[in-house]
């Protein structure tokens, strides 16, 4: 894991966040395998601005497909009717299949084509709403294998996360896993927070059970909680720890429930991004874990970070 | 970590079990016994020299004997009881642990008190009462009826014993002086220990058990030893959970959907900042000693996770084996 950053960027609206993170993407290895303004589709990256008109990003249907490296592994995004309106696929093989146009997305692989933020079909797309107000957004890309980011949007002073998008590489994993990932869409105030990401039926982290076999299932993979003394402990249910003075992190473990309809709850990976707070923070908090401010808070987690100071 | 076993060894009776463990403790943990009682004489030393009753045996009534951890002032205090029922059977101990040791000398004390911590830290973690009016706790089955099973790692001072009868029966015995797995406290933490005695229940070796700072056997430890604040807790083992449906980690996940391998997970001691208050609160450490079973199988029986049998399943836990058939 090599982590490039990309921090304390003021986006102009949520499509111009949304660009902004396409062209650090585009310039660290992802791919653009198919793109549209709304009005030209074409195979490669069309959109040049997060302005409306030829080549904007700012276009109603306008969207892209963003392809990781060395991997058919892709997103595709697309605006709807405004700045904060958007729909969002994931897919392991890609989207090389359908008829795109310059309105409709393109299709995925059989089976792996999944609707992550929004709903509806590509024909008649309903879309999901971003949370505006973005003061700053953060950006962390691993430029080396297994090719894992996040994309965070921050409101002014706010104690919680805008949006987040963010593809987790998952570790101790068995090798057979061939898509050892969490990808995780949340806008709402609950993001990186525990009921954002914990919970069998809430959780907006999701991935794929046995992908590629018969019992393939896309579907919530939720990140457990700590538990005893019959309350939630980890996160945010301990003191500072007096002895170092420092705050303690944990490991996340993501588990799938029972209630996707597997045989059983089931365990997933552990996150090599997100570590939960023991103790609360503000968002934008510092925080050590080998070398000063080499993790920051947001919500109930901390991720990897360059001891960069956040803007709020 | 190289742990050191003893193996399927067949207890008359609770006395027996007992001293089987101080046998272990001295010779292959390099623990010391700093004092004893056989009920009649304090000795210093180990003047404990059979698990019978009689002078010099561990199964006379309030009997007892401190004994010291290997490189440091910890000391455990065994002692035994007969009570109306149980004459001899030697199922009914209590048993207290103190980081700074059972200084004070006992000559002058009764005979049937056990020795005081002169620094006031003695902790009762099995039992109850006082010095010299001890309550006693159930810790053993009946006589002659379960296997008893020993190990310890004499890099850490981890040990743990526990009785058993069959695969499809809980164990009814645990003792575990748990040492936090390195890497996982801070190591300005002067005491990375936790300590967990169980004894005649159906819950040993269990999230009702390990998990509930409310149960009676609840793990215990000191947070912030030396620290303002000090203070000597029961630290809950944590179960991964979802808030809406319950805890995955112990026993509900199934066998790993590739390999079709059973999957342990690490047992954090943390205990929460409760409402209202009850102080202290903090994380603990990670154990190395226990791991939670993903899937609850057999409640006792062997399983290999590095190697064959490396492991043995007691209840919700898995413990260090050396791949030894157990004798039920």
């Amino acid at each position: 894991m090599v982590l490039q950053f990309f921090q304390n960027i003021n986006p102009s609206s949520v499509t111009d966040a949304i660009f902004r993170w396409k062209q650090i993407m585009v310039a660290h290895g992802w791919t653009i395998p198919q793109s549209s303004d709304a009005s030209t589709y074409n195979t490669g990256d069309v959109i040049t601005s997060s302005n409306s008109g030829p080549g904007g990003l700012a276009n109603e249907r306008a969207w892209f497909v963003i392809k990781q490296p060395s991997s058919s592994r892709s997103l595709c995004l697309q605006r709807g009717f405004g700045d904060i309106y958007w729909r969002i696929k994931y897919s392991v093989g890609g989207f090389g299949f359908g008829s795109p146009s310059a309105i409709h997305v393109p299709d995925g692989n059989t089976n792996d084509e999944n609707i992550i933020f929004g709903r509806g079909t590509d024909s008649v797309p309903v879309y999901g709403y971003f949370s505006a107000g973005i003061n700053t957004i953060q950006i962390a890309i691993d430029s080396a294998m297994p090719f894992g980011f996040y994309f965070l949007t921050y409101p002014s002073s706010a104690p919680y996360l805008g949006n987040v998008i963010m593809l987790d590489p998952l570790i101790n994993i068995p090798v057979q896993d061939q898509d050892p990932y969490i990808i995780y869409i949340d806008n709402t105030t609950y993001s990186l927070k525990n009921k954002g990401i914990n919970g069998t039926f809430s959780s907006h982290a999701r991935g794929y059970f046995r992908y590629g076999t018969d019992e393939q299932l896309f579907t919530r993979i939720p990140a457990a909680n700590y538990y005893g003394a019959n309350k939630t402990v980890i996160p945010a249910s301990l003191p500072v720890n007096p002895i170092n003075g420092n705050d303690d992190m944990f490991p996340i473990f993501y588990i799938l429930s029972a209630s996707a309809g597997i045989r059983g709850e089931q365990y997933k990976g552990m996150s090599s991004f997100l570590k939960w707070c023991g103790t609360t923070r503000p968002c934008g908090t510092l925080v050590q874990l080998a070398s000063p401010g080499d993790r920051v808070i947001f919500g109930d987690v901390n991720l990897p970070w360059n001891n960069t100071v956040v803007s709020t | 970590m190289t742990m050191q076993f003893q193996t399927n060894y067949l207890p008359t009776t609770g006395s027996d079990a007992i001293f089987q463990f101080k046998t272990f403790l001295v010779s292959v943990m390099g623990w010391t016994v700093i004092q004893s009682s056989d009920g009649t004489t304090v000795y210093s030393g180990d003047g404990l020299y059979h698990y019978h009753p009689g002078p010099n045996g561990l199964a006379n009534d309030r009997a007892w004997f401190t004994i010291q951890v290997a490189g440091s002032t910890r000391q455990f205090s065994f002692q035994h009881v007969d009570n109306v029922i149980d004459i001899f059977t030697n199922k009914t101990w209590r048993i207290k642990y103190s980081y700074f040791g059972f200084d004070t000398p006992n000559y002058l004390r009764p005979f049937v008190a056990t020795p005081h911590s002169s620094s006031g830290d003695d902790q009762v973690i099995y039992g109850g009462g006082t010095d010299t009016f001890p309550t006693f706790g159930t810790l053993f089955k009946q006589d002659g009826t379960y296997t008893q099973q020993i190990m310890g790692d004499p890099a850490t001072n981890a040990v743990c014993f526990f009785c058993h009868t069959n695969e499809m029966v809980i164990p009814p015995t645990a003792f575990v002086f748990d040492a936090m797995a390195t890497g996982s406290y801070d190591p300005s933490d002067i005491e990375p220990y936790i300590t967990y005695v169980s004894g005649n229940t159906l819950n040993t070796f269990s999230v009702a058990d390990l998990n509930d700072n409310t149960a009676p056997y609840c793990p215990g430890g000191w947070l912030y030893k030396g620290l303002p604040g000090e203070g000597f807790a029961k630290i809950p083992g944590l179960t991964f959970a979802n808030y809406d449906s319950g805890y995955s980690v112990p026993y509900n996940i199934g066998s790993n959907s590739y390999t079709f391998q059973d999957q342990f997970f690490p047992i954090v001691y943390a205990r929460p900042t409760l409402t209202p208050p009850v102080p202290p609160a903090g994380y603990k450490g990670v154990s190395s000693l226990m791991q939670w079973c993903g899937t609850q199988r057999v409640k006792l029986g062997v399983i290999g996770l590095a190697a064959p049998g490396d492991h043995v399943i007691v209840n919700n836990v898995v413990l260090p084996w050396n791949n030894t058939a157990l004798i039920t």
